[in-house]
């Protein structure tokens, strides 16, 4: 290896302290979202696994790290330490191949593109792992000095550096030849057979590793940007090799332009791989399944997002508070698309795996499930540990207790999840529920009833109706209406429900109902009925008042009554993207 | 360096004083040991894999010793698992076809054996098939990501796919079978954006595109006629329903549905009306082993969704004639489910023809996912039915198949998690008795806890099934031939 100089450790430190605060505090919850689709288990059949595909040993290596996202803290830090760790072996490559004094700043580029490319959910560390495994094996090729030796390396990595790296080895030899080359020990019966072998294994082992070529010859990536990181690194290589021969004396200017480069690569990347709006819909995905509704509430309200997602977290957060009648039309509401999100092969994966979310906070175990195992299945590894932690919960909330020990016990070889795992595996044993299981089966239902898929009504209804006082699914079931401007089976349900049970009319329901009452001409006894408060009755004399007086003009009503139920229902479209 | 030799060392002493070593049982029981998987009592294939188990409880050692004829045995002892080498195995199993094996297990609970009373595992002479052929599919019931056809040893642990849908992305495959267990001679369908169905006949492939101006689907459940010349299909118009009660998950049930003959030769699908009616339900078709029948199930049409738990399926056949295509003028009903509120599906006689097994439930054609579903076995001699309660379970005995002998049957069961269907394999004696099923032996003990798949439509085969994804995907692009209908 090369001895690092002063300047350099300044590189490194600066370089795994930028991006551990990157990455702790712009993104975090991009990394979480890593950690919750995969699954690693310390089990000899799920080591076996990693041989179905090529890069078995990177993406072993990249998943065990990629475990530690479950940390606060610990997605950044270990991301932090890989970047610096590939900085630290790139570094040694451009050194060993160019000779050139400013290895550690060229050695930058291509650090900041895989950094750039950590920015999309997809691009796992394996590919980095995959990369940086790579690197080492040309390192390890370049101190042979044997010719013999030489030969029998380069056939032995020839012939495994697919199944170990995957896709990334075929970076291998683009520097080893040229290395070679300088050395003088590039003979053409060597290098022909190696390049040859190389590029083809990959569409010769497609088959057999059931990938379309395309796929063969990106593995582990899923997309094909993701082979800018070999090409950027060879690219800068050509560079420091080309500039070599000046750069003692334009020393300064290979400086500024390898910074200016790298900075200016870092910020393109993320410019147009990273999105922080998708940061901040993760942020409330996250933070609901770490059950924080009172944080999902704070941060829908700082992001104010107008997105569907956005507003399913919200939702849930609010209903968990009992809220989400109060302070529903605080937050955007996209019609009933902000209250579910379908489950159908249209939706991305994501999308997907959050959907079984609300059916699990209202009761709905059988379409919990269902998104559930869709879910794990949609996810780009088909094996999610939060997916399965929540297949854990459904199946022991419906008592199936087979199946909730079956995912127990995966989860009981993971090494974040074991200790959860364990707590409800002993549960199980002594047959004492827990209070969250117990209210949890209280939302249940008892009889049945046969629905399709996307009938969310049908089944709000029925949930309801089996049990009055859940009254997630209750809410859920009078704000559905509400959005879709049914007010005639509102106002049903409302006394079903809410009136019934003696609840007081929380705020959009009040204003709803009086909507309703005068729309089909109630009495004023009915009214009385409702006990609605007579600010919300002034209100709405106010907005009668106004909407005539304007003839139904937006801009007059939108100031006072925007967050009102009257000014939703008049004025509330959906816009279509 | 030194610290990791001295670590190794300690560990494997370690290893010797906690698992290693003669068994003196100190508590010796009489009962049986209660393994995962179950293989106490079991009768088994002589070429099949070993059966590796682990003992249900705690414990800190396992030890296992089986004896053959001829004074052979093996040992195996392990801190976890019995994993019997495949060598031995073979050879053990081989010295005592036609008899059976004594199993003793011993387990070391705090520091002290335990041997359970010693249970036999039967060696039957009888032949079983080169292998299975299943689908892996997460029970996710519509939709679908990732899945594939499998192949798998029956006499190794060897587990290689046929095709898999990551081949050609957004597609799902399914519904394949065989002529009898021939790999040379498959069908099944690819559906998605490029969707086709792939028949292989003498290892010669096709892509078909089967849905005709007459036919209300695509093909769907398929049978192949003993001559090859043939394939029944169903055709369905196919719904899917979720259940609020947390005992059940899911209802598929057909709002229409017809039986259909395929003529491998003509590229034609031959229909007659007294199987494409209004009024009824015609599907899981299937032919006799003399081709001269086709049996299937058929029920009186309900309004569906909202009378799912009426529908009822009878067992039926009518007469084929393999020489024209032509069919019977009757239907003659060969079990009457209706007479006793249940619903036949997946009907398959066996290859020499004394019986058909079925699946028995309460109501509907989806089995898979009812808790009560059993399996049924028709005399067709004696016209006696009986459940086979020596395979059944209490949850869902569904999907079965029969090896090309008739001894053997494969089926599908929820029984080890009530979720993930699972291949179980029974043998069945010349009197039409069934012995205690064994599941499909793993390398791993711990593989099916760990398998988030279910295995779906497990079936037979008589050797290795070769199919070029390649062409699959070529074929569907480009050479799919339409399939025309007469009547």
């Amino acid at each position: 290896m090369v001895k690092t100089n002063k300047y350099e450790w300044f590189i490194l430190i600066g370089l795994v302290a930028s991006s551990f605060l990157f990455f702790q505090l712009a993104y975090p919850y991009h990394l979480f979202l890593k950690e919750q689709i995969q699954l690693f288990l310390f089990t000899p059949c799920y080591f076996l696994s990693y041989f179905a595909k090529p890069a078995w040993l990177a993406g072993y290596v990249g998943d065990f790290l990629t475990q530690f996202f479950y940390l606060k803290g610990g997605g950044a830090l270990v991301l932090s330490m890989v970047l610096g760790f590939e900085w630290f072996v790139v570094r040694a490559v451009v050194s060993r191949l160019t000779q050139s004094s400013f290895s550690g700043l060229w050695a930058l580029l291509p650090v900041t593109v895989d950094w750039s490319l950590h920015s999309n959910t997809l691009h796992g560390l394996l590919a980095s792992v995959g990369f940086i495994l790579v690197l080492a094996l040309f390192l390890a090729y370049s101190t042979v000095s044997n010719k013999w030796v030489s030969y029998f390396t380069l056939a032995l990595f020839s012939l495994t550096g697919y199944w170990l790296a995957g896709s990334s080895f075929l970076l291998f030899p683009l520097i080893a030849f040229p290395f070679d080359f300088h050395r003088r020990r590039a003979g053409w019966l060597k290098w022909i057979p190696a390049f040859v072998l190389i590029f083809s294994l990959p569409f010769i082992l497609r088959h057999h590793y059931l990938l379309t070529s395309l796929q063969a010859y990106i593995y582990p990536a899923f997309s094909k940007k993701d082979v800018l990181l070999p090409v950027v690194l060879l690219l800068f290589v050509i560079v420091a090799f080309v500039l070599k021969k000046t750069e003692s004396q334009n020393s300064k200017l290979v400086v500024i332009s390898a910074l200016g480069f790298a900075g200016v690569s870092l910020c393109a990347g993320i410019f147009t791989q990273a999105s922080f709006k998708f940061e901040k819909i993760l942020a409330l995905d996250c933070e609901t399944y770490f059950g924080n509704p009172d944080k999902v509430i704070d941060l829908a309200k700082k992001y104010n997002l107008k997105n569907n997602q956005a507003t399913y977290f919200t939702n849930m957060a609010l209903a968990q508070k009992g809220l989400l009648p109060e302070n529903l039309l605080d937050f955007y509401q996209p019609f009933s698309a902000g209250l579910i999100l379908p489950v159908t092969p249209e939706q991305n994966w994501q999308s997907i795996l959050v959907s079984n979310e609300v059916f699990y906070l209202i009761g709905d175990m059988n379409m919990a499930q269902h998104s559930a195992m869709l879910g794990n299945t949609f996810s780009p590894n088909q094996r999610s540990s939060r997916m399965i932690r929540r297949l854990a919960e459904i199946n022991l909330a419906t008592g199936d207790s087979s199946a909730a020990t079956k995912y127990l016990r995966i989860l009981s070889k993971t090494l974040f999840h074991k200790a959860w795992a364990e707590k409800q595996l002993q549960m199980l044993q002594s047959g004492k529920a827990k209070n969250w299981l117990t209210n949890k089966r209280l939302q249940i239902a008892d009889t049945d009833m046969l629905r399709k898929s996307n009938d969310y009504l049908s089944s709000l209804k029925f949930l309801a109706e089996q049990h009055p006082d859940n009254l997630a699914a209750v809410d859920y079931l009078l704000c559905y209406l509400l959005l879709d401007k049914d007010l005639k089976q509102f106002r049903e349900n409302y006394d079903r429900f809410y009136l019934n049970g003696n609840r007081k009319a929380p705020k959009i329901y009040a204003e709803a109902l009086l909507a309703q009452l005068v729309a089909s001409g109630a009495s004023q006894n009915e009214v009385i009925k409702y006990n609605i408060d007579a600010k919300t009755i002034k209100q709405f004399a106010e907005y009668t008042n106004e909407y005539d007086k304007s003839s139904g003009d937006i801009n007059a009503l939108s100031g006072k009554f925007a967050r009102t139920y009257w000014f939703y229902y008049h004025f509330a479209q959906i816009k279509k993207n | 360096m030194s610290k990791i030799s001295i670590f190794h060392l300690v560990f494997f002493l370690g290893v010797l004083v906690g698992c290693g070593g003669k068994v003196n049982p100190g508590d010796v029981s009489k009962e049986k040991p209660k393994l995962f998987p179950d293989y106490v009592d079991v009768t088994i294939p002589s070429t099949i894999a070993p059966l590796n188990f682990k003992a249900q409880g705690d414990y800190s050692a396992i030890d296992a010793v089986f004896e053959g004829k001829a004074g052979k045995s093996i040992r195996v002892q392990d801190s976890k698992e019995i994993c019997i080498p495949a060598s031995d195995w073979s050879e053990l199993l081989e010295a005592t076809k036609g008899d059976s094996l004594k199993v003793t297990v011993s387990v070391k609970q705090h520091d002290r054996w335990k041997q359970y009373a010693s249970f036999r595992i039967h060696v039957s002479e009888t032949p079983i098939d080169y292998g299975l052929v299943y689908r892996l599919i997460a029970p996710g019931y519509e939709v679908y990501s990732k899945m594939g056809i499998y192949q798998r040893n029956l006499s190794t642990f060897d587990q290689s796919p046929v095709v898999e849908n990551t081949l050609i992305p957004g597609s799902c495959v399914n519904c394949h079978s065989f002529k009898l267990t021939d790999p040379k001679n498959m069908n099944f369908h690819v559906r998605g954006k490029k969707g086709g169905t792939i028949l292989i006949t003498d290892g010669k492939m096709n892509a078909l595109m089967t849905k005709t101006d007459k036919t209300m689907s695509n093909f769907v459940y398929p049978f192949w006629h003993p001559s090859g010349n043939y394939l029944a299909y169903s055709v369905n118009n196919t719904h899917q329903v979720f259940h609020e009660e947390k005992g059940k998950r899911v209802e598929v049930g057909d709002v229409a549905s017809d039986v259909v003959v395929y003529d491998v030769k003509k590229n034609e699908a031959l229909g007659t009306k007294l199987l494409m009616q209004d009024s009824i339900f015609e599907t899981f078709p299937s032919f006799s082993p003399d081709g001269k029948s086709l049996y299937f199930c058929r029920a009186a049409h309900k309004k569906m969704p909202d009378k799912y738990n009426e529908v009822r399926y009878n067992l039926c056949r009518i007469a084929f004639n393999p020489e024209n295509g032509s069919f019977g003028d009757k239907i003659d009903t060969l079990f009457n489910a209706t007479a006793i509120n249940k619903s036949v599906t997946f009907p398959r006689p066996s290859p020499d023809g004394k019986y058909i097994m079925f699946t028995l439930v309460d109501y509907g054609n989806f089995s898979i996912w009812h808790k009560e579903a059993d399996l049924y076995l028709l005399d067709l001699k004696t016209g006696q039915t009986r459940c086979i309660d020596e395979v059944n379970s209490d949850n869902t005995e569904s999907y079965h198949s029969w090896s090309s002998n008739s001894r053997w049957f494969v089926f599908s069961s929820r029984r080890i998690d009530g979720l993930y269907t699972r291949p179980f394999i029974a043998y069945l004696d010349e009197n039409g008795k069934a012995r205690k099923p064994f599941l499909l032996p793993q390398a791993n003990t711990d593989y099916y806890d760990q398998l988030l798949y279910s295995f779906n439509i497990p079936e037979f085969v008589s050797g290795k099934v070769e199919v070029d994804p390649n062409q699959v995907d070529q074929l569907l692009d480009s050479g799919i031939k339409k399939v025309t209908f007469k009547q």
